[in-house]
């Protein structure tokens, strides 16, 4: 969704839902944390995320940042890992 | 924004991270670039805007694949997340046509990981991965036909080593600092 508040402004939103079931058994995140669970689990995130732009005379400043969260839910009975990230840029 | 006779930028990137390997909670971002299966890569989460050259994904050249990270052959891996670590990054740069065929740029740009895990501590890294400064010169031959040279240095930070095998080994000594260069010729047609 995008939103002109001026002719100078400009701001959008938007949102991901990100829904992964295919590690069953299968190794499919690799990541260098040992909490991250790399093989049965099924992953939800959530991502909303918003971005602007406005001009200030002579310089354009523009920003983005969206926030996700989430769950990975263990289909063999360890401990869900939670996911909370945020990432930012101007 | 317009600087003199060129333009100039300066951006920055942020990412959460997370220091404890060991609770069920990640505190960073997951990316198509953590999905890595053997022989089937998900990808990789590039960030080129900064137009990095050895620190993050170059932006001009898609058959390099060699960066820090972010980067299909990323030394830190094809996501940005830095394995839950996080980083951030800012990076200034200025770019200018001289004449009618010739463009040049510099930029210079900082990356640094947002949280270490206690097992990079004790192998001696720290969050400064690294600053690298570039510079591209670029000639248009023909209107089709651009040719341009670049050229990257980076001072390794202390993030940049290889960690002991064991914990309680000695610690391994960190990156030297690392440059390269090369040609692109673009033809379209």
């Amino acid at each position: 969704m995008d939103w002109g508040p001026s002719q100078e402004t400009k701001l959008g939103f938007n949102f991901y839902f990100w829904k992964d079931t295919t590690a069953k058994g299968t190794p499919r995140l690799l990541l260098g944390s040992g909490e991250f669970p790399i093989n049965d689990y099924k992953m939800d995130i959530y991502m909303p995320g918003i971005n602007g732009s406005m001009k200030l005379g002579p310089v354009k400043l523009s920003a983005w940042a969206f926030y996700q969260f989430g769950t990975f839910e263990s289909i063999i009975g360890d401990p869900d890992v939670d996911i909370n990230g945020t990432l930012a840029g101007i | 924004m317009n600087l003199g006779p060129g333009k100039f930028f300066i951006e920055g990137l942020y990412i959460t991270g997370d220091s404890d390997a060991n609770d069920d909670k990640y505190k960073s971002i997951v990316t198509l670039g953590d999905y890595q299966q053997n022989a089937s890569p998900g990808g990789y989460s590039g960030y080129t805007s900064t137009h990095m050259v050895i620190l993050l994904p170059t932006w001009n050249m898609a058959s390099i694949s060699q960066c820090i990270i972010g980067c299909s052959g990323g030394e830190y891996g094809d996501s940005l997340a830095n394995a839950g670590r996080g980083l951030w990054h800012i990076a200034a740069g200025y770019n200018q046509k001289f004449g009618d065929t010739l463009t040049g740029e510099v930029n210079i740009g900082y990356l640094s990981a947002t949280k270490l895990y206690d097992f990079d501590k004790a192998g001696g890294r720290d969050k400064d991965m690294g600053t690298e400064i570039n510079a591209t010169v670029t000639k248009a031959v023909y209107k089709n036909l651009k040719i341009s040279l670049t050229g990257a240095y980076l001072m390794a930070g202390d993030f940049l080593r290889d960690l002991p095998e064991a914990p309680g080994d000695p610690v391994l000594p960190g990156f030297e600092d690392a440059w390269t260069s090369f040609v692109r010729v673009n033809y379209t047609y």
